[in-house]
């Protein structure tokens, strides 16, 4: 048996966001303002392990973790998810050859109702009801036109009758089928209708028949794929085999749920922060797990051990009901009768919180992203809930990726972590090889920060000084480096850096009036990247270049030696600042870092 | 004296379901210089007792007791003095500042307001002045005081918001989970930051939370609350080392930090305030419950000096 | 008794007993007293043929008389009991606003749902010509349109439909944008709920509230859409007793037979009261529930 492979691989994930800054920017386009929320994250999640995403707000943990589900598009990078064959239902191995013959006379009744509504134009008549063509070819073209509709039609209507498709396609293909048969020429109208049909369904096109494997969704924005992957020896009788999913860019969120991309629902689910707000204020636990319990035809049948399943095309009511229980049981609501029937607000947080995982659950998902998912609960619930993820975990063989900004419960939790800063990790690895020594200095600043529950532990903490900077305009080189206490000459200095300086140089009132006479006002000073610079006649502008440098002197060792140059250029007073060195993940003591200390 | 004190205060909401008691029979002492902790969880009332003191309660609370600071009881005063109070001797600062601080006003107009809402005659450079110096307190540029609120980030909203509260000197400090929605790093700082303008403006600060690890390392005193009762109270070091009531024991076990080797919680679920158990609140989740436990509220008591609890465990 | 277990528990039982139990307040007090009068005029209207003491184009009289104990409401001038003819006149402006509004409801609520659900290009058309038709002022546009297309009354309803039904486009498609950001449908997506069941049992509850509400004020407003369509001799053809075409005819007439113009007029006013009446209290009943739900 080969190492098994990653469940999750995710390289290099972007997530970038558009920001529209008043009207005519949107009007004209151009120099378009983005929110680096995830800037090139790597990382991979073993199947059975916890992973952890760690950091503050607004570090891209969130995103990442429901970039893994396919809720927030990636703008770039890719994700490969891997799920081993126990998970395969039965069905799913089916490659019925009747959806290859539909999907190949869908193709052709697209080809001929284009044509067929050519001809009408052509021949000048358009839409015209029954047996009412104005000429020959008009008439053989609708004539072969609604022919092909009508197999298409038969074929998508053989098609609803498999077991894992879903009511209202079949309904639709039934009228579909109506209607080929009885209003022929309406071609356009047909090819519009078994479009959105096919686009709906996810099925594939010939291109993806022409693939051994490959579901490849026809012509629209999806990049989302799914693989049949073989493994094991040549020689096996019946192979086990995992299936495998890649997540491009632009793989859709919800819109158009097509079957495929619920399939990965089924997989990966989610957990959220606020148990209040994840629940509908109007319905009861039961019908909110039984909504999801049926549309993933997910049942327990009596006798069937824990964990395993026969997904049945759509459960009886007794057997949702029998499997909610179950699921409620599960979680620690017992009893669970009396829970089914409760409005989700009669429960208290922590409750709440145990039939959001027990919904979760229901669609029997092998990897669970949990964002902070005791964040909001009180500190005497939040043992409990992590007991009860950590003892699902156990039972169901699930992998966690576990979002959270408090250091202290990844530290009990999480096998590895990764800790995230502005888009970016900066450290990552085994959990109990950082904490022992942590070696990025922003992860010593978040172990440092931890208030701990000794008052006989008091000390004085160093403290990064300001705050997380904003995600549309992230520090040169390293992101950290504004705040770093241990900061190098090399690590990203430039213009920005210059101005805070001069920012923080006139904090003290003493000096504030001193400053200003010197420097004038900050909005003077523009900052593009490695330059800092101000427009000023040149008889001051010695002057000032002058008192620049002897600020200089007395400014951080890092900051200062960053400086390449002080001068006058023209009207301007500029400083220039040398460029960064490149940074990469290095490995140190078995976890990566991303800091030019190594 | 003590700067603050409180006795026998409850405080009733008026609901559709009736009379909910948020706070019951309080008695709570603050001093000078000293940061006293109150915690508790969701729902034990520590919020209500904040906002009881300048009375910034709905209308149709009822509240009954006393609450003295410097010597005059607030439960008796008139509106106006209340008014006169507020902002002036008494500040109050609250968890989300996005939410307290005026979207279409400058952090200029906000002081200029506030200035001028307790000394109208004044001009409006001093006032500036005013504000600049205490905004340098906070670490805030004052150049800064023409932006809105939403151009600072959440941290320094929260400064803005301590800015604010300390414009006028006051000697007492109510701090209703200031950090909770900040991140570790910002929270620290601000902590930091509080405590050391308690010590150069010579206040007493209530700060009201549900972390314990930054009672630990900022309150000089601490106060545990449980269904509206003060359940525990002491010198936070005695407390931390030696607690006494079953509450107070679980809570410090459950709480989750560098150095937690396993999950503990309390069982149960937390009272529910119109209905809630007999006698004392906490017995359905007390491991040492006794039979007692379950007839009437438990007396204060005192058993050890400086430390006072409610829990037939330690009789007068 | 599993079936009153259900309706018990069900979303709708839960919404009429926090309705009915609002009936102490002042809010309740109002939708009550609105419900009682509308539930008033349509026994009016459907039991007309056995109230009316006269048939209502019957000539009775030969003159205009004034109001007497034969003739509580007088007889207008073409002799004709002006009580029973006001008795009779609760139909059409009733079966006209029922229509209507149902018409309307049936056309906006679910383009407001789709199209606040579904945005994109289709949502953008559609705002646009709603907003279009919502521009005009309503009676201008049930003028015109009802000069085209010609009395009756359907034509008439479809009139007021028309003007309603952007009404309860905008409000509802603004509210599904609304409640779609919320984190429960966001949950419900994620689990791959099928979008039937998410627009029909997350979005649809919370938005369904408004639907009363808008009723009530747009009804309010219908009556006197109707009344004043038949008031300009648009809506009906003028031998069937309403409201609109009575007072219209005898209006210039008031100061000799006041009669005749006061009480179809009266009538339009309770009716029209009566409908503000329940819209006030609804939205006053309503709009905490919602505030009240979203507190938590």
């Amino acid at each position: 048996m080969t190492m098994a492979a990653p469940l999750v691989r995710a390289k290099d994930m972007k997530v970038h966001y558009p920001l529209f800054k008043g009207f005519l920017q949107r009007l004209f386009g151009g120099g378009r303002l983005v929110v680096r929320a995830l800037d090139g994250v790597s990382f991979e999640v073993r199947r059975g392990e916890i992973f952890g995403l760690v950091g503050e707000s607004g570090c891209g943990k969130s995103t990442a973790g429901r970039a893994l589900m396919g809720l927030t598009p990636i703008t770039d990078g890719e994700i490969v998810l891997e799920f081993p064959e126990e998970a395969a239902g039965r069905e799913e191995r089916v490659r019925p050859l009747g959806l290859r013959l539909v999907c190949l006379a869908w193709w052709a009744a697209a080809a001929v109702h284009l044509a067929d509504a050519a001809g009408f134009a052509l021949t000048g008549s358009a839409f015209l009801p029954l047996g009412l063509m104005a000429s020959t070819p008009g008439i053989y073209l609708a004539l072969v036109g609604g022919a092909a509709t009508a197999l298409a039609g038969l074929g998508l209507a053989l098609w609803m009758l498999q077991p894992w498709s879903r009511r209202p396609a079949r309904v639709v293909a039934g009228i579909n089928a109506i209607l080929a048969f009885a209003i022929m020429p309406w071609g356009l109208f047909e090819v519009a209708m078994e479009s959105a049909i096919v686009a709906y369904l996810g099925t594939p096109g010939p291109v993806g028949l022409l693939r051994r494997s490959g579901w490849l969704v026809p012509a629209t924005r999806f990049t989302l794929r799914k693989e049949g992957v073989l493994e094991g020896a040549e020689d096996d009788e019946d192979p086990p085999w995992s299936e495998r999913w890649l997540l491009g860019p632009r793989a859709v969120k919800t819109a158009g749920l097509s079957w495929v991309l619920k399939q990965l629902r089924a997989k990966v689910q989610i957990v959220y922060q606020d148990p209040h707000a994840a629940m509908s204020p109007g319905m009861t636990i039961g019908e909110s797990i039984g909504h999801a319990l049926r549309a993933h035809g997910t049942s327990t049948v009596a006798g069937a051990a824990a964990g395993s399943l026969e997904r049945s095309r759509e459960p009886a009511r007794e057997d949702v009901r029998a499997s909610a229980l179950r699921l409620l049981e599960d979680v620690g609501l017992r009893p669970p009768e009396q829970f089914h029937d409760r409005l989700s607000t009669e429960l208290s947080g922590g409750q709440k919180q145990r039939a959001v995982i027990a919904r979760a659950l229901a669609p029997r998902p092998l990897l669970l992203v949990a964002d902070e998912p005791v964040a909001l609960l009180d500190m005497s619930i939040r043992a409990m809930v992590l007991d009860l993820l950590l003892d699902l975990k156990r039972r169901y063989g699930l992998t966690y990726v576990f979002i959270t900004h408090d250091l202290a419960t990844a530290k009990l939790v999480c096998d590895r972590i990764a800790i995230m800063y502005l888009g970016r990790i900066v450290e990552m690895g085994e959990a109990s090889r950082i904490y022992a020594d942590p070696k990025h200095p922003y992860t010593k600043a978040l172990l440092d920060a931890i208030p701990i529950p000794d008052p006989a532990r008091r000390r004085t903490k160093v403290l990064p000084k300001g705050e997380v900077p904003d995600a549309v305009f992230p520090p040169a080189g390293c992101r950290f480096h504004p705040r770093c206490p241990v900061a190098l000459p090399s690590c990203g200095w430039e213009g920005r850096d210059f101005l805070e300086y001069l920012e923080e140089r006139r904090l003290d009132p003493a000096t504030l009036a001193a400053e200003e006479e010197a420097f004038g006002e900050i909005p003077d000073w523009s900052a593009e990247g490695p330059l800092a610079s101000r427009k000023l006649p040149p008889e001051k502008a010695e002057a000032l270049a002058t008192r620049v440098r002897e600020a200089l002197e007395e400014a951080p060792v890092p900051l200062r030696k960053a400086v390449a140059s002080v001068g006058v250029e023209g009207d301007y007073v500029r400083i220039r600042f040398r460029p960064p060195a490149v940074l990469a993940p290095k490995e140190v003591e078995g976890r990566t870092v991303e800091c030019l200390l190594y | 004296m003590s700067l603050l004190e409180i006795r026998a205060l409850t405080v009733r909401y008026k609901s559709r379901a009736g009379p909910v008691p948020a706070v019951q029979d309080l008695d709570l002492d603050l001093e000078k210089g000293k940061t006293l902790g109150l915690v508790g969880e969701s729902g034990c009332g520590k919020s209500t007792l904040g906002k009881a003191v300048l009375r910034i309660l709905p209308e149709r609370t009822e509240v009954l007791g006393s609450i003295r600071f410097a010597g005059k009881d607030l439960v008796a005063a008139s509106a106006a003095d209340l008014q006169a109070i507020r902002g002036y001797n008494v500040s109050l600062i609250f968890q989300d500042p996005m939410t307290r601080l005026d979207p279409l006003m400058t952090i200029e107009d906000h002081f200029l307001e506030l200035l001028r809402s307790h000394e109208s005659e004044i001009e409006d450079d001093a006032a500036r002045e005013r504000a600049k110096t205490v905004l340098t307190a906070v670490r805030i540029p004052p150049d800064r005081m023409g932006q809105y609120p939403h151009e600072f980030s959440g941290g320094m909203r929260q400064r803005i918001m301590i800015a604010l509260a300390l414009v006028f000197n006051p000697t007492l400090l109510i701090a209703d989970e200031p950090t909770t929605s900040l991140d570790v790093i910002v929270e620290a700082q601000i902590l930091h930051l509080l405590d050391s303008i308690k010590r150069d403006f010579d206040m007493g600060v209530m700060l009201i939370t549900h972390n314990l690890g930054l009672v630990a390392e900022y309150a000089d005193e601490m106060a545990v609350m449980y269904a509206g009762r003060i359940v525990e109270r002491g010198h936070v070091p005695e407390v931390f080392r030696d607690p006494l009531h079953p509450y107070t024991k679980g809570l410090l076990e459950s709480v989750i930090d560098l150095d937690t080797k396993a999950l503990t919680s309390i069982p149960g679920q937390p009272p529910d305030l119109l209905d809630p158990p007999k006698g004392c609140a906490f017995h359905p989740r007390c491991a040492a419950v006794m039979a007692q436990c379950s007839s009437a509220v438990p007396p204060v008591t005192r058993p050890r000096e400086g430390r006072e609890t409610r829990c037939y465990l330690y009789p007068g | 008794m599993a079936t009153v277990e259900i309706v018990r528990r069900s979303a709708m039982g839960r919404a009429l007993r926090l309705f009915l139990g609002e009936s102490k307040t002042l809010a309740g007090f109002l939708v009550w007293a609105g419900i009682a009068i509308v539930v008033f005029f349509v026994i009016l209207a459907v039991f007309a043929p056995w109230i009316a003491p006269h048939d209502p184009n019957e000539v009775i009289t030969t003159t205009a008389q004034p109001p007497s104990a034969a003739h509580p409401f007088g007889t207008n001038r073409l002799g004709q009991d002006i009580l029973s003819r006001v008795i009779w006149g609760a139909r059409i402006p009733l079966t006209v606003v029922a229509l209507a509004s149902a018409i309307a409801i049936a056309v906006g609520a679910p383009a407001g749902l789709l199209s606040g659900f579904y945005g994109g290009p289709m949502d953008r058309f559609l705002v646009l010509v709603m907003d279009s038709i919502y521009a005009f002022p309503g009676l201008l546009l049930a003028i015109v349109v009802a000069a085209v297309i010609g009395p009756g009354v359907v034509n008439v309803s479809l009139v007021i439909a028309l003007v309603y039904a952007p009404t309860y486009f905008r409000v509802i498609r603004n509210h599904v944008v609304a409640v779609k950001e919320e984190l429960f449908v966001e949950a419900a997506d994620a689990l791959a709920l099928p979008r039937t069941t998410v627009i029909g049992r997350y979005v649809l509850p919370s938005v369904a509230q408004s639907i009363p509400v808008i009723f009530s004020v747009s009804a309010a407003d219908a009556i006197l859409t109707q009344a004043g369509l038949s008031f300009l001799g648009l809506g009906l053809p003028v031998d069937i007793p309403d409201w609109g075409v009575d007072a219209s005819r005898y209006a210039g007439l008031f100061a000799t037979m006041w009669w005749g113009v006061f009480f179809p007029g009266l009538m339009i006013i309770i009716l029209t009261t009566a409908l503000a009446f329940i819209s006030e209290g609804l939205n006053d009943i309503l709009n905490p529930l919602l505030r009240r739900k979203g507190a938590r």
